[in-house]
């Protein structure tokens, strides 16, 4: 997915003058004129000279406002992506009371099912998968992993 | 130095030693030879692990499955034409072409070879110059350490591939990352949104997973490409036929690969994908047979591959003495390194001298390893090549999922891995590097508080950043490295103009 340089060189200008206008509101060191705004507000105004130098590359050179490659315009592929952004934002947002074992579990069949791959060894794969990984890593290396609902198997 | 040597043999010399060191060389060269998994991502994805070891052990998981990677990510690249790790993609079409000429298994005796030598060339040249640096930068303070610290963020912006303004982009939203949570002069929190969870920062490990991964698997999701046919290597154990007798012969080649690679990976914010280029490129520079480069050339494969493992030793000289990445491996080991309370700098030479001489140990154990290993590697390779991405990219999913929450338990560590790598992604698909936002995320913090405190012993006077000598010499090469690329885009800009007219 490929934005036109005049549109990504936009955002930059709003994101640092957001950032100049946020950090000039930090207070002050006592006795100094410096503070824990004055980096950001560095960082920020070259955000917006950086952005007015790419936007205006961008102007010059012209072209479509944005470019979706063909894969992208595949159901298939776009519900795999689908379940990775939105499957692991699900799954962090229920992490401790479902638990990875069940979790993760469930995450990897659903990608394993969209990519094409729905042959009951991915199924038994993904469960065996996150099963090991849990154990290695709650029991061989003492890594607090929650199990969630599945707390008295593992 | 000897007495270091004999105090860290100890700690290098154990079984436990062995046992990790042998598990990483394994999980390095399967990374590193499957299609882009790379040998950043090897190592991120192993640092929640280590954060439950003791440091040598912990920093030897790091150095010998970066090390491996990079070597075996030679291995596609001569059998399908895929690069392991971008360090491969300078000599890929001599490998390839040797490939195709039937000579793989002589092409990869040769990477094997030339990147153990490039690899023990690196660590020695480690083992000695770092101390001596370190003595020297003991006069170092806020200033030197600020113009440091810009060098090598210039440097990482102005050596890369693509847009300098891009990459300048990219550097700059990592700063601003850095830049989330409590400043450390003040206590005042920044940017968090009213989130306590941020109130800590970002943290360094989810950011570097997520930047790192998540791009990764989008991309295998979305494009799904079929991996080409793998090429038959034939007997492994006749890989070394004849190939002693050729590093012989190329024997400056080797030296000039190995010393250029060093060099390079000492600059920081340069790595061995930038030492293996720039290395090939000089290797061609001076060949009598320039033509054949590209074309199955063994001498550029000689000395792009010792460069490539050179590099990567060379780049832990400026992250042990000044704490300063020469690469994205490098931040990681930075990162690890501060977990374990062994804060990189010149005191980390005086305070645990034995603990850093052992983790140069390892880097030498780990580099001879590549020829016994490599040579297994060779052999197993077509077999691992065999397992398709598609299969491969769920479970790294689960890894990268586990291995965010558990550096503090905390679910925000997905989330900063999911948000932060989404982002990676539509950076990288609009030409903005990521390398630069890693760097920015890692050196965030060291850049801002020498800038503030420097600016408070001035009196807020930016002369006061170039009145010690040594302060004021960083400070001009920082200006070289920021005003060269602009002479250079001048001239050539005029020299189009003139052979226009």
């Amino acid at each position: 997915m490929k934005f036109h340089d005049s549109i990504i060189g936009a955002m930059l200008i709003i994101c640092g003058l957001w950032v100049v206008w946020t950090a000039s509101g930090f207070p002050r060191l006592t006795g100094q004129p410096i503070g824990p705004g004055t980096f950001p507000v560095v960082l920020g105004s070259l955000c917006v000279l950086g952005g007015i130098g790419i936007g205006v590359q961008g102007l010059l050179s012209g072209g479509a406002l944005a470019q979706i490659s063909p894969h992208w315009r595949r159901p298939d592929r776009i519900a795999s992506v689908i379940v990775v952004v939105a499957g692991t934002a699900l799954l962090a947002a229920t992490f401790e009371t479902v638990g990875f074992p069940l979790g993760g579990s469930l995450l990897l069949v659903a990608l394993f099912v969209t990519s094409g791959k729905r042959h009951p060894a991915y199924i038994a794969l993904a469960i065996g998968f996150v099963v090991t990984v849990h154990l290695v890593m709650s029991r061989l290396l003492q890594v607090p992993i929650p199990a969630g609902v599945l707390k008295g198997i593992f | 130095m000897l007495a270091n040597i004999a105090d860290a043999l100890p700690l290098v010399l154990t079984w436990h030693m062995a046992g990790v060191i042998l598990a990483c060389a394994a999980f390095g060269l399967f990374v590193g030879a499957v299609p882009g998994l790379s040998a950043t991502m090897a190592t991120a994805l192993l640092v929640p692990i280590t954060f439950f070891m003791d440091p040598v052990p912990a920093i030897a998981a790091i150095v010998t499955t970066a090390a491996m990677a990079i070597f075996a990510s030679d291995i596609p690249a001569a059998l399908v034409r895929i690069p392991g790790t971008a360090a491969s993609a300078a000599y890929i079409n001599d490998l390839s072409a040797l490939t195709q000429k039937g000579r793989v298994a002589r092409a990869l005796g040769i990477a094997v070879s030339a990147s153990a030598i490039g690899g023990v060339f690196g660590s020695l040249v480690l083992m000695v110059a770092a101390p001596q640096l370190a003595i020297i930068s003991l006069n170092f303070t806020s200033f030197e350490y600020f113009w440091l610290a810009l060098l090598g963020l210039s440097a990482a912006v102005m050596l890369g591939t693509g847009s300098i303004l891009k990459s300048l982009m990219s550097l700059l939203f990592g700063l601003l990352i850095a830049s989330i949570g409590m400043e450390t002069t003040s206590g005042y929190p920044r940017f968090t949104f009213g989130m306590t969870s941020l109130l800590g920062g970002v943290a360094f490990v989810p950011a570097l997973i997520g930047m790192f991964a998540i791009p990764e698997l989008i991309r295998t999701f979305v494009n799904r490409e079929i991996t080409a046919p793998v090429a038959p290597v034939g007997n492994p154990l006749g890989m070394f036929k004849g190939v002693g007798a050729f590093l012989w012969r190329s024997k400056l080649n080797l030296l000039r690969g190995s010393t250029v690679g060093t060099i390079i990976g000492i600059l920081p914010g340069a790595g061995s994908d930038i030492g293996s280029w720039i290395s090939y490129a000089v290797s061609k520079r001076f060949s009598k047979t320039p033509e054949e480069y590209g074309k199955g050339s063994e001498t550029g494969l000689v000395e792009a591959c010792a460069a490539n493992n050179s590099a990567l030793s060379g780049a832990y000289v400026p992250a042990m003495v000044f704490g300063i990445p020469g690469d994205s491996i490098t931040a990681i080991v930075i990162g690890v390194l501060y977990i374990k309370g062994l804060n990189p700098g010149p005191m980390v030479f005086l305070t645990s001298g034995d603990t850093i001489m052992a983790i140069f140990l390892v880097f030498l154990i780990a580099n001879l390893l590549i020829v016994p290993l490599g040579l297994l590697a060779v052999a197993l390779a077509s077999q691992v090549l065999r397992v398709p991405k598609l299969t491969l990219a769920p479970l790294i999913l689960a890894f990268c999922i586990v291995g965010s929450y558990s550096i503090d338990s905390s679910a925000t560590g997905i989330v900063i891995m999911l948000v932060l790598g989404t982002f990676a992604y539509l950076m990288e698909e609009n030409g903005f590097p990521v390398a630069p936002a890693i760097l920015g995320i890692v050196m965030g913090l060291l850049v801002e508080r020498n800038f503030v405190t420097s600016l408070i012993k001035a009196d807020a006077s930016i002369l006061g950043f170039v009145e010690r000598p040594i302060a004021a010499g960083l400070a001009l090469l920082v200006l070289v490295v920021w005003v060269t690329p602009a002479i250079l885009w001048l001239r050539q800009r005029r020299r189009a103009v003139t052979s226009w007219r």
